[in-house]
């Protein structure tokens, strides 16, 4: 009976521990907000694909190499963005109850932004020891909706330093192009 | 073919007619014998002569062996050197087309990986410039 409680405590340990190492992206309406989007993006990485990535991001260029050294250490990059037609094709009730998924006591608010329209801004960190293990953050604006879940240790000067290479702007810095920086036309 | 039926029946006479067997034709024969048979019964049985221990290997090891035995060399078999070949250009092929699939799909990786930190980049900055104006 002894050994049968603690190879369930075990099993259970087990699942936790591979949950905590590979965490699923948060957001649970990706098919919903997909069906009503007029474009949408979807990039899923996760541990293995990002390692696999990385065999092909040449080392000797400094900025594959800069590239290869980020993602070397990440656990999982989940972007979703959706473009509509028109507006108030997502609700409130909607963003709020992804926002929620992010309240509980890992995760921390680093940024929450409201307009009077309605669309606001969140930036979600999980701090492991003073330390950002992972980021989340929503954009929401009339007519359009952006969420990117980065899991693993990142710090948002890594990326600032990938900026102005392959088309990844500069945080910071507001340049003349549309802003979005997101593909055009056609949906992944 | 013959005239009449007694050349036949000379002919026939001369053929089978016992004659002597060409000089070291019986060590040959016992020497080929004892190819194609194990230790246990190159010891135990005398050429020709039926045995009961089992051969230790495969029947298709056997097979091959006893090609070999025939012919020398496996690539001697006009079949077999067509099959080695096919077999090694399948090989090279399949190699080929397995390593540029990789290839492309470690393209499509990279790019997703690079479309994912641009559309975080372009996130970021937004954000960033939405809470600069709202500062100002």
């Amino acid at each position: 009976m002894k050994l049968r409680i603690s190879t369930v405590i075990l099993l259970v340990l087990c699942a936790a521990g591979a949950f905590a190492q590979s965490a699923p992206f948060p957001v649970t309406l990706e098919k919903e907000l997909a069906a009503r989007a007029s474009n949408f993006t979807e990039v899923t990485l996760d541990k293995s694909m990002l390692s696999f990535a990385s065999k092909f991001l040449n080392g000797k260029d400094s900025d594959d190499a800069k590239v290869r050294e980020l993602i070397q250490k990440l656990d999982g990059i989940y972007v979703r963005s959706y473009e509509f037609d028109k507006d108030n094709q997502y609700t409130t009730a909607e963003v709020d109850s992804i926002r929620k998924q992010f309240a509980g006591s890992e995760w921390s608010p680093m940024v929450r932004e409201r307009s009077k329209k309605g669309d606001g801004t969140d930036v979600f960190v999980k701090l492991v020891n003073g330390d950002i293990h992972g980021m989340f953050v929503l954009d929401a604006e009339p007519k359009e909706l952006t969420f990117v879940f980065i899991s693993g240790p990142i710090r948002p000067d890594d990326l600032n330093q990938l900026g102005g290479n392959f088309g990844i702007p500069r945080v910071g810095e507001d340049h003349s192009d549309d802003g979005s920086g997101k593909p055009k036309g056609g949906a992944k | 073919m013959y005239e009449t039926e007694d050349e036949f029946e000379q002919e026939l006479r001369d053929g089978l007619r016992p004659r002597q067997a060409p000089e070291g034709f019986a060590d040959r024969v016992i020497a080929l014998s004892s190819v194609g048979t194990s230790p246990a019964q190159r010891d135990g049985a005398r050429p020709g002569q039926l045995s009961t221990v089992e051969d230790p290997l495969p029947a298709q090891a056997v097979l091959i062996r006893r090609q070999l035995t025939h012919s020398g060399r496996l690539t001697d078999q006009p079949l077999l050197r067509w099959a080695i070949a096919a077999t090694l250009l399948i090989s090279i092929a399949f190699g080929g087309y397995a390593e540029r699939q990789r290839q492309i799909a470690g393209e499509r990786a990279r790019q997703q990986v690079l479309l994912a930190l641009r559309i975080t980049g372009s996130t970021l900055r937004a954000v960033h410039n939405r809470i600069a104006d709202g500062n100002d």
